[in-house]
């Protein structure tokens, strides 16, 4: 059944060509606008993505075509599970699927990967953060006392 | 090594976004100075929102709903060196600066005070400690003017309401829910209350941070005493209560108090277990119309542990004795600690304060009959008022 989908040709970064059944593919937007509106059977070159993070996309964009579509016997549990251990990477590789997702338009990885570095930071103090992603503190003296601020409570003590 | 730096704004947007908690959004703000203009600051907790509720007269009473706060339950680490070593933990309940009243940001801990004691420090700097948002309370503060021949009469009583954030996503619509002699419901954006007709006696709490399922925690209370614990699970697809065994919480703490039952996850406190409930020991406990206490409503905590069945004072659990009062060191070591002799802890108003502890919940008198209750609040959850010698409290919570 699925041998006569028909076939998108996609080539990456690297020079590195993939041929995907069209429900899989289509799961990006961008490539279903270049799909729809190039010629038949030219291939899609998505220029800002390597052939490794195409691949791990492909991967999770079968997965979800394959449960909506009921070929794969899988409760919404055992798919959210799934998408947990897929964001279970290191931090090149999310950070290369966040910018992957937003390129190709994929709005459910684009979610769980902006939810899954959200999480990174959830309940974290500023060093903390800055230290888990790299970032570098550059804020101006005057910025860095509004920070402060921000970061204290200051309590009224007589109330009302 | 990624360079977060790079990440584009609208990716900045979309990542803060994923970030429910207020506290959560002033912290990624706090990290560099790209993510700080990306992402404006948060509202405040505490929303303007309509007091027109149309309370009956009672008596000589003349009742109006002033305004609703929003309290929330931070969970605050210390940060160890040693990174296998478990954080110290504390409990801390703030409201949040309000527009009525121009009421600044207020301690309520430990719950049952509602002054922080007068050597509190008066700036707590949280920027070396984990701060975590545990879940939020709404509280009602209702002004009843009283009309005596010799001399008029203002108290301010205090209950809950029931707050519910709509489950879409992206959504910040709400429901909010009062009851106080009437019945009454408030949608985001309406200006004005909605009586009810079929009135509600008692409301369920709720509310948290944390989502579904939704949980029932029966309390059975023996000469002032929890002696056994229920804990009851919503069945979403079948909308029925199933009994959980006694391991259903070694994942979850639960924190009661009068106004609120949060549940958090077991794991932010690295006690390497769960199985906990928190509550006051006068929670069962409380006056009804008329019968209100003045002043302080003074207890202490305890913690009932689901595995042993047993109950004890929180002073006699060295693991968490500081959890909510008094304060560990380092929590108030590192702050600015402000001489006690200029603040006054008594109120600086003419009003009388009392603390109205209604109940949040629906109770039943009787410790072995269930009632029939249901997740959404606009439906009867529990009539019965309770009597003084009542057995056993219903609560709800999310967990």
């Amino acid at each position: 059944m699925g041998s006569t989908s028909t076939k998108i040709k996609l080539r990456t970064s690297d020079q590195k060509v993939f041929e995907v059944e069209e429900a899989v593919a289509v799961q990006s937007q961008t490539i279903k606008y270049f799909y729809e509106n190039g010629c038949p059977g030219s291939v899609i070159h998505v220029h800002s993505v390597s052939g490794d993070i195409l691949s791990k996309i492909l991967d999770y964009c079968k997965k979800h075509v394959n449960s909506a579509a009921g070929k794969e016997d899988i409760s919404p549990e055992e798919l959210y599970e799934w998408d947990a251990n897929f964001v279970k990477v290191d931090q090149n590789t999310l950070f290369d699927l966040i910018l992957a997702a937003n390129c190709l338009k994929i709005e459910s990885l684009l979610d769980l990967t902006c939810q899954t570095v959200a999480n990174m930071i959830k309940g974290k103090r500023p060093k903390e953060i800055r230290t888990t992603f790299n970032i570098k503190n550059d804020y101006t003296p005057e910025a860095e006392e509004a920070v402060r601020r921000e970061n204290k409570w200051a309590f009224d003590m007589l109330g009302v | 090594m990624a360079d977060w730096f790079q990440l584009p704004p609208e990716l900045v947007v979309l990542v803060a976004k994923c970030l429910e908690a207020r506290f959560d959004i002033l912290r990624f703000r706090s990290v560099c100075s790209s993510w700080r203009s990306s992402v404006p600051l948060p509202p405040k907790l505490n929303p303007l929102l309509p007091t027109n509720l149309p309370l009956p007269r009672r008596g000589r009473g003349e009742w109006s709903l002033s305004y609703i706060s929003v309290n929330t339950l931070y969970l605050i680490r210390s940060s160890r060196a040693n990174q296998t070593e478990a954080p110290a933990c504390w409990l801390a309940k703030i409201r949040d600066a309000t527009h009525h009243h121009r009421v600044e940001m207020q301690l309520l801990n430990p719950p049952w005070l509602e002054r922080p004691p007068r050597n509190f420090p008066k700036v707590l700097d949280l920027t070396n400690f984990q701060v975590l948002e545990l879940g939020h309370e709404h509280v009602g503060h209702y002004d009843v003017s009283i009309d005596h021949p010799i001399e008029a009469h203002y108290a301010t009583y205090r209950q809950k309401v029931v707050f519910l954030w709509s489950s879409t996503i992206d959504s910040d619509d709400f429901i909010m829910f009062s009851v106080f002699g009437i019945s009454a419901v408030l949608r985001s954006g309406e200006k004005e209350w909605t009586v009810l007709e079929n009135s509600v006696s008692a409301l369920p709490d709720a509310e948290s941070s944390w989502l579904s399922p939704l949980l029932f925690l029966e309390m059975f209370w023996e000469a002032g005493k929890v002696v056994r614990v229920r804990v009851l699970r919503m069945n979403e697809e079948e909308h029925k209560w199933d009994e959980m065994d006694s391991l259903s919480l070694r994942d979850r703490i639960l924190f009661m108090g009068f106004h609120e039952a949060v549940s958090a996850p077991a794991s932010e406190f690295g006690w390497g277990r769960g199985n906990l409930i928190f509550y006051p020991e006068n929670l069962s406990d409380y006056p009804g119309f008329g019968n209100h206490e003045y002043g302080i409503w003074y207890t202490y905590m305890l913690v009932f542990d689901l595995e042993t069945g047993t109950a004890s004072r929180l002073e006699n659990c060295p693991a968490y004795r500081n959890l909510f009062w008094p304060p560990p060191e380092w929590v108030t070591s590192s702050t600015e600690v402000i001489s006690n002799s200029t603040h006054s802890i008594t109120s600086a108003t003419s009003k009388s304060e009392c603390t109205y502890l209604e109940p949040d919940l629906a109770i039943s008198p009787t410790a072995n009959t269930l009632k029939t209750v249901t997740s959404s609040a606009s439906k009867e959850v529990g009539t019965e008022h309770p009597s003084p010698s009542s057995k056993c409290s219903f609560k709800f919570c999310f967990f």
